[in-house]
């Protein structure tokens, strides 16, 4: 008989076996090579951000101090001057959009939120939990807002705020809302109450590094941002930020304060690991690693884009885009490389780890598919 | 009861598909009806368990809406939802949430919810409504 810590070991022995025998993911926007085992003396604490990491905490264990440098440099390649940025490390992009909608309905409690077909689904359960009024706007076939069905649908309630949800980066096909455009047509309409939030979760990472970027930072009328951590940097544990101006949250901590709670944050008790993660890649790559990071990122994707049209396989993405939109393939390739599929379509996203070698081999298995699948 | 309205593809198997994905989770279906337009169509069903139908279609990747949400089909066209935004607004009818399910052939499929479910649906003309 197998003595409990034998069998405890086995299980987890197995499960390890189970992730190094898959395939590198090719459809998730997550770079997988990392290494963050400096932080491994920290798992034996406590770690615990609770509150907002610029007020004091009487918890003694928590890395505040960390996550204000983390919030100052996000801050920072969003164009946010660090005396009016404030900011927190959130579980990820989706409570950093909902972070972004929970401040601009505070703002503007009557306020509709609107955004585009192609954005995450998370918009909907985000809607949902803060009752917020929403409609979708139809996208253009790229992925990027239709400006036009935008501006009638605005138009139609012009007497009540906007809050817009522009996508930096859609899920499927890396689009990014042209938010220049958004704003002339608020000014087109006199919309003076208004809150444009930016879904930046991958694609935030990819914008500052290029040398011709769509609007994305606050300086372009941004309101408040959310970024992925574990997506284009790479992390074990889902993380990101929440980024907006100090002067919005001081109106909300206000309100706030009238039931006792200065917590400015959407959480109660808040990881204290995954700020020290983001602190040591931005010690590791700085901002000449993360350059040189999109840069080869963005290479690898022209080339594969490059590798399937060669194959006939009809490939292509937006511009500073990392992902790149194929036709749907069959199940089994889905699977062997992860990729996520909706509708006719899947992607490969040519996170930090994807080689060309890899791109090499998955354009053979969608080209004997496509061969497989051709009339005889 | 309530009905459920699921936005599929229209094409061999897809009844065969929901009725085995509810199935499997022990869900009757009590009715079923079915519109297709070109390569889309909707089934819209009742079942003895409004919770877990939605759960089970969710989980098998069908799109599927419960009938809180008031279903219309519109043309494709710019403006179309502004459109019908007017007409509620005029009528004092507010728009908790409009989500579009679909967009093919020309059409597109827009679930709302608002709250006044009835009045919203007496504005929308009778061969829009699903």
């Amino acid at each position: 008989m197998t003595d409990p810590e034998t069998a405890t070991r086995q299980r987890l022995d197995e499960l390890l076996s189970r992730f190094n025998a898959a395939e590198r993911s090719l459809g998730y926007p997550c770079n997988l090579d990392f290494d963050y085992s400096a932080l491994l003396p920290l798992l034996d604490y406590s770690l615990n951000n609770v509150g907002d990491p610029f007020h004091d905490s009487n918890f003694v264990t928590n890395t505040h101090e960390f996550e204000r440098e983390v919030i100052g440099r996000f801050a920072g390649l969003m164009r946010l001057p660090p005396d009016e940025a404030w900011g927190y490390v959130t579980n990820g992009g989706t409570e950093g959009n909902m972070y972004g909608i929970f401040l601009a309905r505070e703002l503007f409690p009557d306020g509709i939120v609107y955004f585009s077909e192609d954005t995450h689904y998370s918009v909907l359960k985000i809607n949902r939990v803060l009752n917020t009024r929403n409609i979708m706007i139809k996208s253009q076939d790229s992925g990027e807002v239709d400006y036009d069905d935008l501006r009638e649908s605005i138009r139609v309630n012009r007497d009540v705020p906007v809050i817009f949800m522009a996508n930096i980066g859609t899920t499927m096909k890396g689009a990014i809302d042209d938010v220049s455009r958004v704003r002339e047509i608020f000014d087109d309409l006199a919309i003076t109450r208004r809150h444009i939030h930016g879904d930046a979760a991958f694609s935030g990472m990819i914008l500052p590094f290029v040398d011709d970027p769509q609007p994305h930072t606050f300086e372009d009328g941004f309101d408040s941002i959310s970024i992925s951590g574990h997506k284009l940097i790479g992390a074990p544990i889902p993380c990101g930020v929440a980024l907006t101006r100090k002067e919005y949250v001081a109106r909300i901590a206000r309100s706030i304060e009238y039931v006792g709670v200065m917590d400015t944050t959407l959480s109660g008790s808040r990881n204290g690991l995954t700020p020290l993660m983001l602190w040591l890649a931005w010690e590791r790559y700085g901002i000449e690693g993360f350059h040189a990071l999109v840069t080869e990122m963005l290479a690898v994707a022209a080339y594969a884009v490059e590798r399937f049209n060669g194959l006939g396989i009809p490939a292509w993405r937006n511009r500073n885009s990392a992902t790149v939109v194929i036709p749907r393939p069959p199940p089994d390739v889905v699977e062997k490389w992860q990729l996520a599929p909706y509708q006719d379509i899947a992607h490969v996203i040519t996170a930090g780890h994807v080689t060309r070698d890899l791109i090499d081999r998955i354009a053979e298995d969608l080209a004997a598919a496509r061969a497989a699948a051709a009339p005889a | 009861m309530q009905r459920i309205i699921i936005s599929t593809k229209n094409e061999v198997g897809v009844i065969a598909g929901i009725t085995a994905a509810l199935a499997g989770r022990g869900i009757n279906i009590q009715s079923l009806d079915t519109e297709g337009v070109g390569e889309h169509g909707m089934v819209i069903i009742t079942t003895d368990d409004d919770d877990g139908a939605l759960m089970a279609l969710s989980n098998a990747g069908y799109r599927a809406v419960a009938d809180d949400a008031l279903i219309v089909r519109l043309v494709d066209e710019p403006g179309a939802l502004a459109k019908l935004s007017a007409r509620f607004r005029d009528a004092g009818v507010n728009i908790q949430s409009m989500h579009i399910l679909n967009r093919h052939g020309g059409h597109a499929t827009i679930a709302l919810s608002a709250d006044n479910l009835d009045l919203a649906r007496s504005l929308v003309d009778a061969d829009a409504a699903i």
